[in-house]
């Protein structure tokens, strides 16, 4: 389960793999999808979105939030890229 | 029957005739004694014209001989009611005299017992004019020269001056130039006639005829010609009150005028140290209404359009004074034997002296402009007079708080607007000046104009400890931070202004997005603390609601989000905005997101 194997760090606003996860990579869409799904609840309405689709197979990190280079290594199926803004 | 008007004044003599008029010079010579000058005349075809010698400094006089015109009676113009003199005066050549301050025209009143030509032992003089000073007219070359004799003279008396045994009073002039011309001078000064008296203008009913401004003006301008109301091209200039019928009248008075006419309270001056006011104007400077308790008056100023709280009143007449600083002027319509004062889309500038009004059967205030006025008191009977749809500008006057309006506890006052410019720079619109604990409705009451300092949405004005709630409604914007408490320091008022947010969430389709869309507002501000002003799910309309009271304008942060599993999917909406006096509304379109996964 993707919310198993990634965390994340809400006050480093960092996407992060945990060391212990299943080692199943996913598709960055599935990334996407929790993310959004995450982001809709009550108590993270104040934060700001993370992420947005270009595309069904590119993504952006947004509003400061970056993803750690171990986690990279658990995505597949698409690209995600940063931005600083 | 007719409409009667009295003017307060008293005319003592038109001068038509030389009878009780004569003449004599205090300094240098007159060159030709007093003399009726036919065919040029201020009441009337004549009037009282003096030559003066052509000699330098030269000071001629026409004095009036009140003692022997009233069968040896002295006038006291120490009694109330008495004191003003006022003069028209016609100066041929104006270069000729003395300047103000060295007396070029001068009122003179005398209170020894000589007569005639002789030189009275005990006068006093007011320097009211001189070729430096303009004197402007509205009728031909006279001039309606005025004095509140409880003002301090021009110069020191003469002998032993007595203003409670005055014998004769007058006009004169100062000759300030040596003319080498021979023959003899023509007349120079000329008296058109004498009045004294307290001025203020009033019209007493006859229990039928409807009373108009055009009746005030006929008897001003043409009955009377007594110079109290002047016509400047159109617009009036007032050296008197105005008072709508008489608390001892025996038949109704009814006024009622939407000719939209406008009324400026002159200012006059003479000399004192300095150009001063010539009027105690706070004691005649007044637009007020009287009636008998079996004779009442009623006073309809312009017309109303509209009902209910929708009313806009028109054509009500303006009030303006001629010099903000030095001349002030109140309205008073508090009379108990009033059937109504309806005061419809009426002007106020600078009436200083407070308006005071009263009963919420008979006072209608609507849509009445208060510019740098004193305080509107709408009175405490059935709650007040009812004022709706007004404006006050920076009100001024009354006390150092300058209060705009009285607000007590019961009322009749809404939609009304505050405006400051910040001069005065202390103002207080609102005047809180009941004690005790109470709420008290504002009622579209709104502020506009940046206020701080001691510039105020209002003050707690009562000595006696005031717990005050202030419930604004319909879009008023009262702030409690901006109220001061200069009655009672411990004083302290909270505004209750809850005004709707309400964010309706639908779907591209038009269609609402029911229970599960998530809702947030933050004050833009502050997002990041977490500290929400609205935070819930949609209900089965699409709709998230809450209450927000309102005291400034507040900048937001709208969001919406539905991302979760096993629902429709949309991509985050977030939008900016501003919560006003009437609260927020907004509609969040969400647009699917079919790139994420069910």
């Amino acid at each position: 389960m993707i919310n198993e194997d990634f965390k994340i760090d809400f006050l480093h606003k960092k996407i992060l793999h945990q060391k212990l996860g299943s080692g199943t990579a996913y598709p960055v869409n599935e990334l996407y999808s929790y993310l959004q799904d995450t982001f809709d609840e009550l108590e993270n309405m104040h934060r700001d979105i993370p992420i947005i689709a270009n595309s069904t197979t590119t993504y952006t990190l947004i509003n400061g939030w970056t993803i750690d280079k171990k986690a990279r290594e658990f995505l597949k199926d698409g690209t995600l890229t940063e931005t600083s803004s | 029957m007719a409409l009667t008007f009295s003017t307060g004044m008293t005319v003592d003599d038109t001068a038509q005739a030389i009878t009780n008029f004569a003449s004599f010079a205090i300094a240098g010579a007159q060159d030709r004694a007093a003399s009726v000058i036919t065919s040029h005349g201020a009441m009337g075809a004549n009037c009282i014209g003096l030559a003066s010698d052509w000699i330098n400094l030269s000071s001629v006089v026409i004095m009036y001989d009140y003692f022997t015109s009233h069968a040896s009676v002295a006038l006291n113009l120490s009694t109330v009611g008495n004191e003003v003199i006022a003069i028209w005066f016609h100066i041929a050549d104006p270069g000729l005299q003395g300047t103000l301050a060295n007396g070029g025209i001068y009122i003179i009143a005398s209170s020894s017992t000589d007569t005639g030509a002789t030189v009275p032992t005990a006068y006093r003089r007011w320097y009211v004019s001189g070729k430096d000073v303009f004197r402007d007219t509205a009728k031909g070359p006279w001039y309606l020269a005025m004095i509140d004799t409880r003002k301090a003279a021009s110069v020191a008396d003469v002998g032993t001056f007595s203003l409670t045994t005055v014998h004769r009073f007058g006009i004169g002039a100062l000759n300030a130039i040596t003319e080498s011309v021979g023959g003899p001078p023509p007349e120079n000064l000329f008296c058109g006639g004498v009045m004294h008296g307290r001025p203020i203008y009033q019209v007493i009913g006859d229990g039928a005829t409807t009373a108009t401004w055009n009746d005030f003006l006929t008897h001003s301008l043409t009955t009377q010609q007594n110079g109290l109301i002047e016509d400047h091209s159109g617009s009036y200039k007032l050296s008197c009150g105005i008072r709508f019928g008489s608390s001892t009248q025996v038949a109704t008075t009814t006024f009622s005028d939407a000719t939209n006419p406008t009324f400026v309270f002159k200012r006059s001056t003479y000399y004192n140290a300095g150009e001063v006011d010539a009027l105690n104007y706070s004691d005649y400077y007044l637009v007020d209404a009287q009636g008998a308790a079996s004779f009442k008056t009623s006073v309809t100023l312009g017309s109303v359009v509209g009902s209910g709280d929708a009313r806009q009143g028109v054509k009500g007449s303006s009030f303006l004074t001629g010099d903000l600083t030095n001349v002030p002027f109140k309205a008073d319509f508090t009379s108990a034997n009033l059937t109504a004062a309806n005061l419809y889309g009426t002007r106020w500038f600078g009436a200083t002296g407070g308006l005071k009004f009263d009963g919420s059967t008979i006072g209608l205030v609507i849509s009445d402009t208060f510019q740098n006025s004193g305080e509107v008191d709408c009175g405490t009977v059935g709650n007040g007079a009812t004022l709706l749809n007004c404006t006050l500008i920076d009100p001024q006057g009354g006390t150092a708080q300058n209060y705009g309006l009285k607000l007590p506890s019961l009322h009749n006052i809404k939609n009304v607007g505050f405006i400051t410019s910040g001069t005065p720079t202390t103002q207080h619109m609102l005047d809180l000046s009941t004690s005790g604990t109470y709420s008290v409705t504002m009622d579209n009451l709104k502020f506009y104009g940046t206020y701080s300092g001691t510039v105020l949405h209002g003050d707690l004005s009562s000595a006696t400890l005031s717990t005050v709630t202030g419930n604004a409604l319909n879009g008023a914007n009262p702030n409690g931070t901006l109220f001061s408490k200069t009655g009672n320091a411990s004083s302290t008022i909270t505004i209750n202004n809850s005004v709707s947010l309400t964010i309706t969430v639908i779907n591209e389709a038009g269609a609402a997005v029911a229970n599960n869309a998530r809702v947030a507002v933050y004050r833009s501000s502050s997002i990041a603390d977490g500290t929400e002003l609205l935070l819930a799910f949609t209900n089965g309309s699409g709709v998230a609601t809450t209450t927000f009271n309102y005291s400034v304008d507040t900048a937001i942060t709208i969001r919406v989000r539905m991302a979760s599993s096993g629902t429709t999917k949309y991509f985050p909406y977030q939008a900016t905005g501003t919560i006003t006096a009437t609260g927020f509304s907004v509609t969040a379109t969400l647009i699917k997101d079919t790139i994420a996964l069910p």
